[in-house]
């Protein structure tokens, strides 16, 4: 047998070739049937979603949890298991449907309101400057950006009969306090992000953030009656 | 935020389907357990985001190498987390991955020879896959493994010695056995 010696060529040349092997003897090893665990697949998809849009994409991303839909029939097959909590607010009832990972706010109202008042917040954390601003006759969205980049959405919506909005489930940590008469509540994620819900006459008001403390959302809700 | 270009958006998404499986089956031969195995996917696929112009062509064996290696890595942070009420460090050693008898491609070397290569120990042969089968650099194998790129040199030192040593008591035997007949 030809002596060998292991110099770095030698090892360029037939280092492929086991690593090729290993590889391919992994790929048969693969269960391709495997299903993959809902939680895993709500995890990816949202991951890949956030990898699908740019910055503004990813806070509209979770904005999405909250994107007004109408109620269908075919919804009504995904329900896994449904409580319905009615309550009154300033000007419209909102009905809380469960879902297996989501619920969604139903608003039933009678106010003759169609067009939207905006509202900004008088707060805005130190260091953020509005750097995007989307108004139409229901929908007032205003974007902040601070010098490191981070982002804050403020979005107001004129509450329509029958529209309805939906929240992910998955939050981590909810908590709330009664501003004005009306409850805000904070949803906590793991990742950071934390979002505050509010409704208010005849809107509702959402903002997210990846950088501030509850506290600053409170304050930003509290701000819009100074 | 992670990742800029449609094109590694389209990346991105190719390989979490076509290679999420076996990224799993990594992962679970290590841990032994379907949901942890997942949560070590799910960790890695956060680590390609990151990443992605590191990464190259979806079919390559350098990708497939990289992902598996990102995997591995996740896998034992979850698995040494898991340990740590154990009070005992964990080797890679450990995971006898070395097991396995592999079908190599014909080359003009015995498959013995190729053995040798397959059978070092997995820190060993970690790094001297990603060197010599995926040509990476050696600071980006120390990023990748997370070891220092003096730990990198010496183990690379030291990997080849230990294959040079095989190598040669391979050689004698088969002289031995030869001079014999």
């Amino acid at each position: 047998m030809e002596r060998v010696k292991v110099t770095d060529e030698w090892l360029y040349k037939y280092m492929p070739v086991v690593d090729a092997a290993i590889i391919q003897e992994l790929e048969g090893l693969v269960d391709t049937e495997y299903e993959f665990s809902r939680k895993f697949e709500r995890k990816m998809k949202r991951l890949i979603k956030r990898e699908a849009h740019p910055w503004i994409g990813v806070v509209q991303n979770i904005i999405k949890r909250v994107a007004v839909f109408f109620v269908g029939v075919i919804g009504i097959t995904l329900i896994f298991t449904m409580s319905v909590e009615a309550y009154r607010v300033k000007f419209f009832e909102t009905i809380k449907t469960i879902f297996e990972d989501s619920f969604m706010l139903s608003y039933f109202t009678e106010s003759d309101t169609n067009k939207l008042a905006g509202r900004e917040p008088t707060y805005i954390p130190d260091g953020y400057q509005e750097i995007d601003r989307t108004e139409n006759e229901n929908y007032l969205s205003i974007i902040y950006e601070n010098d490191k980049g981070e982002m804050l959405l403020w979005d107001q919506m004129l509450v329509t009969d029958g529209g309805s909005m939906t929240f992910d489930l998955e939050y981590d940590e909810e908590e709330s306090k009664v501003i004005s008469g009306s409850r805000a509540t904070v949803f906590l994620y793991e990742n950071g992000y934390k979002s505050i819900y509010y409704e208010y006459e005849d809107y509702s008001y959402m903002v997210v953030t990846e950088s501030l403390s509850k506290e600053e959302l409170y304050r930003m809700i509290e701000s819009i009656f100074e | 935020m992670m990742i800029d270009t449609e094109e590694d958006k389209r990346k991105f998404a190719i390989l979490y389907e076509k290679y999420r499986y076996l990224m799993l089956k990594v992962a679970h031969d290590v841990l032994g357990d379907h949901y942890l195995a997942e949560d070590a996917v799910h960790e890695a696929f956060i680590k390609v985001a990151l990443n992605m112009g590191k990464v190259g062509d979806v079919n390559t064996q350098e990708t497939k190498r990289y992902l598996i290696t990102i995997t591995k890595n996740a896998t034992i942070d979850i698995y040494r987390k898991r340990s740590i009420r154990m009070r005992r460090e964990i080797f890679v050693d450990e995971f006898g991955e070395n097991e396995v008898p592999l079908t190599y491609v014909e080359t003009d070397v015995d498959n013995r020879v190729l053995d040798i290569l397959k059978n070092l120990p997995v820190k060993y042969r970690d790094v001297f896959l990603l060197k010599y089968s995926s040509k990476m650099d050696n600071d980006e194998i120390a990023d990748l493994l997370k070891i220092s790129e003096g730990t990198l040199r010496q183990r690379l030192a030291r990997g080849k010695e230990m294959i040079q040593e095989a190598v040669n008591n391979l050689e004698d035997r088969i002289d031995g056995t030869c001079e014999s007949n």
